[in-house]
């Protein structure tokens, strides 16, 4: 050790300084009885000089419970009694729950008095108390949770981990931990553990796994979460991997249930609406081929029966009339000879408009309105057409053919929204809009107007298959049809045609 | 000889029926609705009927039903030639259990339904 060079100041001036950065000090005779104290170690020790020789040594008068006096007073021994100076932190307790800690210094002098200099590290070393709880709260939440949590060196050294993964091979963290991962864990955890650090330490990134099936070992069959997040050193080397595995096997399972009863619901609906149709198709049919058959058999009976004619005309009508239904159920069910390009449906909407119009009478007028002269869409040109003639006819039989017949093309169009899309889809839509002046109709027709051999056309003028042709036309292209009453009245029929081909 | 009732709402199919049971001496009223079908049976007018299921926005059956519960007497045929939603087995089971005397599925044979018609006349008779 050298020597200090001289100092400059006096002592006046040092202990002005301590006193200032509140270090306090006093001196002590050899068994430890106060002789003198700083105002400063008067304060934080709450002590005073010691009156008579009978009194207690500095150490044994504040609250601390008597084992810790006892300590303190064997170390006062140990230390003075062999000239030596000591150094540590005394946990000086003002009152039972008012405790101050001080790093102390004890320095014997060649007289056997002692110095003690105290200064008051109390905020200091409970913020340290306190960061040591919260890292042993951190741990212990990290311990609980319902997930796995497991800390690797590069090499696959469990370094740390909850029991959470091990539970299912009958281990526990004291087990594994310091060993490798291919070694304490087995085959089936290797996409839970060294699969990933080594993934993690060769890219030096962060992997998300998504969710991992497990194949082999006790997790068969389960499906985890997997995430992989290097640690690195200084030098930016990656030196440890966390691994953090959610099990979401009962998510995956419920899940794929989930698909599964949508699977069969469709299905069921898909049969339900078959059944539906094909009940109505043979209720159809059956009325008109059982006047057929039972004319037919008339006359097979009396040939010459006066009203042959009659019979044989009625059998014509019933027939023709069957085979009628046959036609436009086969449109319904169509098949994909002429398949769907991108089209101009203006130019098709203003042609078959132009069409209708030579068709029909002066009384009906035809209103078309579009913004623009050139809308590309997805269609099929022969099928929008026939869609078309059969909303204007629609709309001029309810109309009573008088008046006017309103036809709106509107681009860019979201999804219809009371409408459910075959397939939801990724593209804007084409609306076109033909709006009639009738009557319109009740909610309870508005919810049957789709639905085959449904009509409220009196007689024999409708098949009630025209409106189910038109849905299924549209449908193809992947469009939709919806119908909606306006407060003026009428009925509003709208045809959606996707801009581009559906995928 | 009897008077029967037809309840369909097809005119063609009633007509040709009523045509057949004239053919074969019976006398034959036609209605396509349930409260006409019902006003003729209180009377008295027929001494049975013929009931189509699928009428437009109404249910032969539901007929049927009221028949069972209030003239179970009453003797009737139901008629059926499909619909929405309806099989052949469910409304043969439901015609059975309101006490049908004949299941016809059209289209059917002059015989078929001229038996069955005969079953139904007698009945009164007894």
């Amino acid at each position: 050790m050298t020597k200090a060079s001289p100092s400059p100041l006096n002592a006046e001036d040092i202990i002005r300084a301590f006193e200032s950065a509140q270090v306090g000090h006093a001196v002590t005779d050899s068994d430890g009885r106060l002789k003198y104290c700083s105002q400063v170690f008067k304060d934080q020790t709450q002590l005073k000089e010691a009156r008579s020789k009978k009194e207690d040594p500095w150490f044994l008068q504040d609250h601390a419970p008597s084992p810790l006096q006892k300590s303190r007073q064997s170390l006062w021994r140990t230390f003075i009694g062999r000239n030596q100076v000591w150094q540590g932190v005394v946990r000086w307790h003002l009152s039972e729950n008012n405790i101050r800690f001080f790093e102390g210094t004890s320095i014997p002098l060649p007289n056997g008095d002692v110095i003690l200099v105290i200064n008051d590290r109390t905020e200091r070393i409970e913020a340290k108390r306190v960061l040591r709880n919260m890292d042993k709260i951190q741990q212990e939440v990290l311990v609980d949770l319902p997930l796995s949590v497991m800390l690797f060196t590069k090499n696959s050294e469990i370094v740390l981990t909850n029991d959470y993964i091990l539970k299912h091979i009958g281990k526990s963290a004291h087990d594994v931990i310091n060993t490798k991962a291919q070694d304490s864990l087995g085959k089936g955890l290797s996409a839970l553990s060294y699969d990933v650090v080594k993934k993690v330490v060769k890219t030096g990134e962060s992997i998300d796994s998504g969710i991992v099936n497990i194949k082999k070992g006790p997790l068969a069959g389960q499906h985890w979460l997997v995430f992989g997040r290097p640690l690195h050193s200084r030098k930016y080397n990656v030196n440890g991997v966390l691994v953090i595995s959610i099990d979401r096997t009962d998510s995956v399972k419920l899940n794929e249930e989930r698909v599964r009863f949508a699977e069969a619901v469709h299905q069921s609906q898909k049969i339900e609406a078959l059944n539906d149709f094909a009940g109505s198709l043979a209720h159809e049919l059956s009325n008109l081929l059982h006047p057929v058959a039972a004319y037919a058999r008339l006359l097979a009976k009396t040939p010459d029966d006066q009203k042959r004619a009659e019979y044989a005309s009625k059998i014509n009508k019933g027939t023709m009339a069957a085979g009628d239904i046959l036609k436009r159920t086969l449109t319904m069910a169509r098949t994909d000879k002429n398949e769907a390009k991108h089209c101009n449906i203006y130019d098709i909407t203003h042609e078959t408009i132009t069409t209708a119009k030579d068709l029909a009478p002066a009384s009906l007028s035809y209103d078309f309105h579009s913004s623009q002269t050139e809308v590309i869409g997805f269609a099929q040109e022969g099928e929008l057409r026939q869609v078309l003639l059969n909303l204007l006819n629609n709309a001029a039989e309810a109309m009573a053919y008088r008046g006017r017949i309103k036809i709106k093309i509107e681009t860019n169009q979201p999804e219809p929204a009371s409408v459910k899309l075959r397939n939801p889809q990724q593209t804007r839509f084409i609306k076109i809009s033909v709006i009639d002046q009738g009557p319109g109709f009740s909610s309870k027709i508005k919810s049957r107007l789709f639905d085959p051999f449904f009509t409220t056309k009196p007689g024999d003028r409708g098949t009630g298959l025209g409106l189910p042709v038109v849905k299924g036309l549209v449908t193809g292209w992947g469009g939709a049809v919806s119908v909606d009453t306006p407060d003026g009245g009428g009925a509003a029929f709208h045809v959606w045609i996707p801009e581009n081909m559906p995928s | 000889m009897a008077n029967i009732l037809i309840v369909d709402d097809d005119s063609a199919v009633a007509d040709v029926i009523a045509l057949v049971l004239e053919q074969a001496d019976y006398t034959a009223l036609t209605t396509s609705t349930i409260g006409e079908a019902k006003a003729h049976i209180e009377r008295g007018d027929v001494a049975g009927a013929l009931i189509d299921v699928w009428l437009q926005d109404e249910d032969g059956l539901s007929l049927a039903a009221h028949l069972a519960e209030k003239d179970p007497t009453f003797p009737f045929i139901i008629m059926s030639g499909g619909g929405p939603g309806r099989s052949l087995e469910t409304v043969t089971a439901r015609a059975d259990s309101f006490g049908a005397h004949h299941v016809l599925y059209k289209p059917f044979d002059d015989d078929e339904l001229l038996s069955a018609v005969e079953k139904i006349a007698k009945v009164k008779q007894i």
